[in-house]
């Protein structure tokens, strides 16, 4: 990977990347650590990264960063830092159920949330997903489909919200 | 995929998404909706994901520090700012130096050219016309220097320093010469009678030091008595660079600013000693003047 290359994705994953980490941590500095973080090892190790892969590389080391953080920092334990990602269903001012969702989704424990963005916001599948986590497939599925049931009980009657 | 294992409460999970999502196999997805149909709870769980899968919608959100992550991108325009930097820096110093070590304008003035040297606007003032030998035609439309505004404070400060060097001129030449002297008179140079007019009014000024300043090789100086107020508020006009006279020798003309040009080479090459190391400096100094050619302060490009 050239010094090109690596700023292409700069270019292409910064965003999703930064959006992942602040929709997981809700902290926009822990988040901005997390992408320089990130970028810092993939230009470190861009001998080793294939061709094409530097996006999965990216997250991975991202998810695993974020992990770290929520293990032994408890980032997901009531803080001050709420304010950034306020609790949308105290608004109770839905458009959509987009906005539902989104609203429900940081209520989602760590793993769940962030097995989530990475299936519906990056459009990865089943099994890179279990790459990237280190999982196995079937324990993605399994916690996708627990993470959307939540949400689905959470946004109860559709009727009666909208 | 075909399942082997039977789908009970504990792993309905697995095939769930697979189920939702219409990627189970057939013969699997016969299993699944028996399955349901022995447990309502995960019936009416399935059931309302299928009513409404929720998925999240990407939130558009930008990283805004992208520039301290780029590598290419970052490093260049930094290369070409410090390139271009230093090559402002060694023209800056250069240009400074030669404005320094530039003999000023008043060595060029001579009587050919005096007339049609640029100076400032004054007000109405009648032409005067004056010939000499060496200039059959000159005409100044100055007014007289009662009536031009008053100089500015450097053109003073310069004028005063004439004067006084002026001064210790006459002293020196009043040592050397004898009193059988020959005193020159304001008839023998016609070209200058309109400037000791305009300034007889104002200052006193020995007629022996109304003799022209010769300058080797050239043409006839203006008498520094006579043209020192014009002249100082001419350069003043002008913003020359700094123009001062430190001995009664270097009023000699070009042969002592040569030797000012070259004492402050001196300072010049150390001045551009840090730019000799990014770009040849060439050093040159002839009768005509001195000063540094540098041979490429800019360089510009990227590091593969």
């Amino acid at each position: 990977m050239t010094a090109s290359d690596y700023d292409v994705c700069v270019a292409k994953y910064s965003d999703n990347l930064y959006r992942f980490a602040l929709k997981s941590l809700r902290d926009s500095d822990l988040a901005k650590d997390i992408v320089q973080e990130s970028f810092l090892r993939l230009w470190e190790n861009r001998a080793a990264v294939l061709e094409g892969k530097e996006k999965s590389y990216l997250f991975t080391i991202a998810y695993r960063l974020i992990i770290d953080d929520v293990r032994f920092a408890k980032r997901y334990a009531p803080n001050d830092n709420l304010h950034l990602m306020p609790d949308r269903r105290e608004q109770r001012e839905y458009t959509n159920l987009s906005e539902i969702v989104l609203g429900y989704i940081d209520q989602l424990p760590a793993r769940q949330k962030n097995l989530i963005m990475l299936r519906d916001y990056e459009g990865y599948s089943y099994r890179e997903i279990a790459e990237m986590t280190s999982l196995t497939e079937t324990q993605v599925k399994v916690y996708i489909f627990r993470a959307r049931a939540s949400l689905r009980a959470s946004i109860g009657e559709i009727d009666k919200l909208l | 995929m075909t399942t082997i294992m039977k789908i009970t409460a504990d792993n309905y999970e697995q095939w769930a998404m697979d189920y939702l999502e219409g990627t189970l196999p057939r013969a699997d997805r016969e299993a699944f909706d028996a399955f349901l149909a022995t447990d309502p709870r995960a019936a009416s769980e399935i059931r309302a994901l299928e009513a409404y899968l929720p998925v999240a919608e990407a939130e558009a959100v930008i990283y805004p520090d992208k520039e301290s992550l780029l590598r290419r991108s970052r490093v260049t325009p930094l290369r070409r700012l410090a390139s271009l930097s230093a090559g402002a820096a060694a023209a800056a110093v250069v240009l400074g130096a030669l404005l320094w070590i530039t003999p000023s304008k008043q060595k060029n003035l001579t009587a050919e050219n005096y007339a049609s040297a640029p100076r400032p606007v004054r007000e109405k003032a009648a032409p005067v016309t004056a010939k000499t030998p060496e200039a059959p035609e000159a005409t100044v439309t100055e007014a007289p220097l009662q009536a031009a505004p008053p100089a500015s404070e450097r053109a003073q400060q310069w004028n005063r320093k004439t004067s006084e060097l002026l001064a210790r001129l006459e002293r020196r030449r009043n040592r050397q010469e004898t009193q059988s002297a020959p005193e020159r008179t304001v008839s023998q140079e016609p070209l200058f009678a309109f400037v000791r007019e305009a300034t007889a009014a104002t200052r006193e000024v020995p007629e022996s030091l109304r003799q022209p300043i010769a300058k080797p090789g050239s043409g006839t100086l203006l008498p520094a008595d006579a043209t020192t107020p014009i002249l100082a508020e001419y350069l003043h006009s002008q913003e020359s660079g700094p123009w001062e006279y430190e001995s009664p020798e270097n009023t000699a003309g070009w042969a002592s600013e040569s030797r000012s040009a070259r004492r402050e080479g001196g300072l010049l090459r150390s001045l551009l000693n840090p730019i000799e190391k990014i770009s040849p400096v060439k050093y040159y100094e002839t009768e005509e003047g001195s000063g540094v050619e540098i041979i490429s302060i800019i360089r510009i490009g990227s590091k593969n």
